[in-house]
């Protein structure tokens, strides 16, 4: 054969390599992580800080920061169609994150990912957003410490009796309009920081880059000084 | 469960890849064996340095044995066949860029997938194409050039060639959006539509990446320092192998800091302690990784100035004009580039002491650049004649381009003017002339001059290699110089939309860009048909002069 087809040979691997390779780049990845639309102008508002700890989520009213004392992992309650700013604060040196699924169990196939990873540093704050869009049981947890930081939340329906109050100062029944557009407020939590810590949110830039597929292309480009000072959107 | 389907599929997966690799190394192990054999009954004591000769005399050149032996040859026929592979693989998602710019708003590609696709582009082309092409011909041709005595390291650069590709391929597994410099507030944060989900993955692959290029660094420094001939004095030895050494010697001086930044960053996939925004450590990645990333753009750049010095003469009918400046030119070249990694954090915050050093610096490579430019000119300016082979015109298009792109950047490297056209597409342009005009032009010319080497003899079309060149200078004119127009009048670069004000400049680098790849679709076409073709010449080419040095004097691998 002497050789002679090695360029061929050559070319067709350039080719094939040329189609895999940009087929790859460009089919969107499949992800476990669900993500959310914010809606801006939410028909309820709440914000709930918890305090990480290995030994179990903790509530900081009425006992204060007890640090995985009673009471760990609250039942937290909210009316459907609010959106939650969550605010998890460092307190043992150990990574933690803040995961919520539908159900009453940790379901790792779908879930979204609120606050993706935090500075194990004791003090550093994160905040992230999530849209109880649906009535019904949920799960959240840290995905590091999946036995002992689980609870449930209940996203109860509009005119629901059974809301009771717990450990979390709510603003449920705050009127229509009144928060800042979400994808102000994500892209604020993205960036900003809190008490010199940096916010790594996954969550609220997913946010973002959810906006804006879910709309217009032509509305990417409406923040103009973005696009003119280098920013990616 | 899904998730065990998954995990099931990886598995078997796996198994096959392992299975093939299992036999990849049978054969290899059979040929190690069955060549120690040949070579102990030729009374060769180191089977390298039998293939090596072998390699010349016997005409085994580019096929699949390649891939078994570890001969300094086969390594860079390895090396410089890949980079070729991802050079094509790299410029298809370059094409892809320009026509997803036809209209000021993203339409062909999503915002997500042109990050992801500008980033493959940026990477494979500096990592896999320009570095690998750097790697591979200097394995090709050291061995000519310098008349090793002994080539017997050749399992670690074989080793470095598997990983060096292994990172490569990670790289594009990892779909990672975050340009080629991983800078951390972006590298540690994932997108929608999971750009970003594996950023770990690319930066494991860019770690062994870095690893295959210590390795093959110090195994080059050593065959020229150490395993050179007798013959082969310092002082007069080849130009390209002083410049390859230069490269060298630079990348192991300025690789570590941006390796140590990337375990870092790894790190902080899990556990962000390092670069952390609050802290300001953003702004140290920045500085380690561009300690490297200057040494970077002049890594594949010093050697390609060595094969113009070693062809030029071929093709002139003189010698080089002056040996010692040429050499003084590209040692000047190697310690100035150590010292002007700031200039791309001008507008980071250094300071304005700082801005100031890195600027004049910037401006002192002006002379050995001068310096190499006037040496190329003298060369041809003493020249009885020139031939316009292919070759040559690829060599005087990169000596063009080298102007423009050289003068474009010493003028970004002004403080004041860096202030305006960072990042815009000035800093794209002033790039793209350098490296489609030198790396990759000059890459071009030794490839066509090394053909007939490596297909046993067959001749390059020539018609078809004239259109090549033609349309690789002419459509990289037109997008760089499009690109340094339009950036100086603003036009950002690395997004993926533009106001409407600069659609002329995005469409003529449209055109440059699509002049470019049909260019390349005739390189490749070239190549093939060309291969078809009976035998015609001999195998002997100028790069690669006879080597009468008698193997009796090799001192532990020959006779």
């Amino acid at each position: 054969m002497n050789g002679s087809k090695g360029g061929v040979a050559f070319a067709v691997i350039v080719v094939l390599s040329i189609a895999v390779a940009v087929g790859f780049a460009i089919s969107p990845q499949p992800t476990s992580v669900l993500s959310q639309v914010i809606p801006p102008n939410p028909a309820y508002t709440n914000s709930t800080t918890l305090y990480a700890n290995a030994a179990g989520w903790d509530t900081p009213t009425p006992y204060g920061n007890t640090n995985g004392a009673i009471p760990v992992n609250p039942t937290l309650n909210y009316t459907v169609g609010t959106v939650v700013t969550f605010t998890v604060i460092e307190t043992d040196s150990l990574p933690h994150n803040l995961y919520i699924a539908k159900g009453t169990s940790e379901n790792l196939a779908s879930y979204y990912s609120v606050i993706g990873a935090i500075n194990p540093i004791p003090g550093s704050k994160y905040t992230g957003e999530w849209y109880a869009q649906t009535p019904g049981v949920y799960t959240y947890w840290c995905q590091v410490h999946p036995t002992t930081m689980v609870g449930t939340i209940n996203v109860l329906p509009v005119n629901s009796t059974s809301i009771s109050n717990n450990m979390v100062k709510s603003t449920e029944l705050a009127p229509a309009g009144v928060h800042t557009p979400a994808i102000q407020s994500s892209f604020s939590h993205a960036v900003n920081t809190h008490d010199g810590s940096s916010v790594t949110s996954h969550n609220s830039l997913d946010l973002i880059n959810c906006q804006c597929f879910a709309t217009d292309p032509a509305i990417i480009w409406t923040p103009i000084e973005q696009i003119a000072t280098g920013i990616r959107i | 469960m899904a998730l065990y389907i998954t995990l099931l599929e990886y598995s078997i997966a796996m198994s096959l890849v392992g299975v093939v690799a299992f036999f990849i190394y049978y054969l290899y192990s059979s040929r190690r064996d069955a060549l120690a054999e040949d070579a102990e009954s030729h009374d060769y004591i180191d089977p390298a340095s039998y293939a090596r000769d072998q390699l010349k005399t016997k005409q085994r050149f580019a096929d699949w044995s390649i891939f078994l032996y570890n001969d300094s040859k086969s390594i860079g026929l390895r090396f410089i066949f890949t980079s070729l592979l991802f050079f094509f693989i790299a410029g298809a998602f370059g094409i892809l860029l320009r026509v997803s710019l036809t209209v000021p708003t993203p339409s062909v590609l999503s915002p997500d997938q042109y990050d992801i696709v500008l980033t493959q582009h940026a990477t494979l082309m500096l990592y896999m194409w320009a570095m690998g092409i750097t790697v591979g011909l200097a394995y090709y041709l050291l061995p000519t050039a310098i008349k090793v005595r002994r080539d017997n390291m050749g399992s670690y650069s074989s080793f470095a060639y598997w990983i060096w590709l292994l990172g490569g391929i990670f790289i594009v597994l990892s779909r990672t959006s975050t340009r080629w410099y991983f800078y951390p507030p972006l590298a540690l944060q994932g997108t929608l539509s999971g750009a970003g989900a594996d950023n770990w993955l690319a930066v494991i692959g860019l770690e062994m990446i870095f690893v295959a290029i210590m390795i093959i660094c110090i195994v080059v420094i050593r065959m020229i320092l150490m395993d050179r001939s007798e013959s082969v004095k310092l002082g007069n030895m080849s130009i390209y192998a002083w410049s390859v050494l230069f490269t060298m010697i630079l990348a192991v001086l300025s690789a570590g800091p941006v390796m140590i930044a990337l375990g870092m960053l790894f790190y902080d996939f899990f556990n962000p302690i390092f670069f952390t925004a609050s802290s300001g450590n953003v702004l140290l990645f920045t500085i380690l990784f561009w300690f490297w990333g200057h040494p970077i753009v002049y890594i594949p750049v010093i050697p390609f100035f060595g094969l113009i010095y070693e062809m030029m003469p071929t093709f002139t009918g003189n010698k080089v004009y002056s040996y010692s400046s040429a050499v003084f030119g590209l040692g000047l070249l190697l310690v100035l580039s150590m010292l002007v990694w700031g200039h791309h954090l001008m507008n980071s915050g250094l300071g304005v002491a700082w801005d100031l050093f890195f600027s004049t610096a910037s401006f002192f490579i002006v002379i050995p650049s001068a310096i190499t430019v006037f040496n190329y000119i003298a060369t041809m300016w003493t020249a009885p004649r020139i031939r316009m082979t292919t070759p040559m015109l690829f060599i005087i298009n990169g000596i063009i381009d080298f102007i423009i792109g050289g003068i474009t950047g010493v003028m970004q490297s002004n403080v004041g003017v860096n202030e305006i056209v960072h990042g815009t597409y000035w800093v794209t342009g002033h790039f793209h002339f350098i490296f489609l005009g030198v790396t990759t032009g000059i890459a071009f010319a030794a490839f066509y001059v090394l053909f007939p080497t490596f297909t046993r003899g067959r001749k390059y079309n020539e018609r078809l290699a004239g259109w090549h060149f033609a349309l690789t200078a002419i459509g990289s004119f037109i997008m760089s110089a499009a690109w340094t127009t339009g950036g100086f009048l603003g036009m950002p670069r690395a997004v993926d939309g533009y106001f409407p004000f600069f659609q002329p400049f995005q469409d003529t680098a449209i055109l440059g860009g699509l002049i470019i790849g049909v260019g390349q679709l005739i390189f490749l076409y070239n190549i093939a048909s060309s291969w078809l073709k009976a035998p015609s010449t001999d195998t002997s080419n100028i790069l690669e002069p006879d080597f009468p040095e008698p193997s009796g004097s090799a001192v532990s691998g020959g006779r």
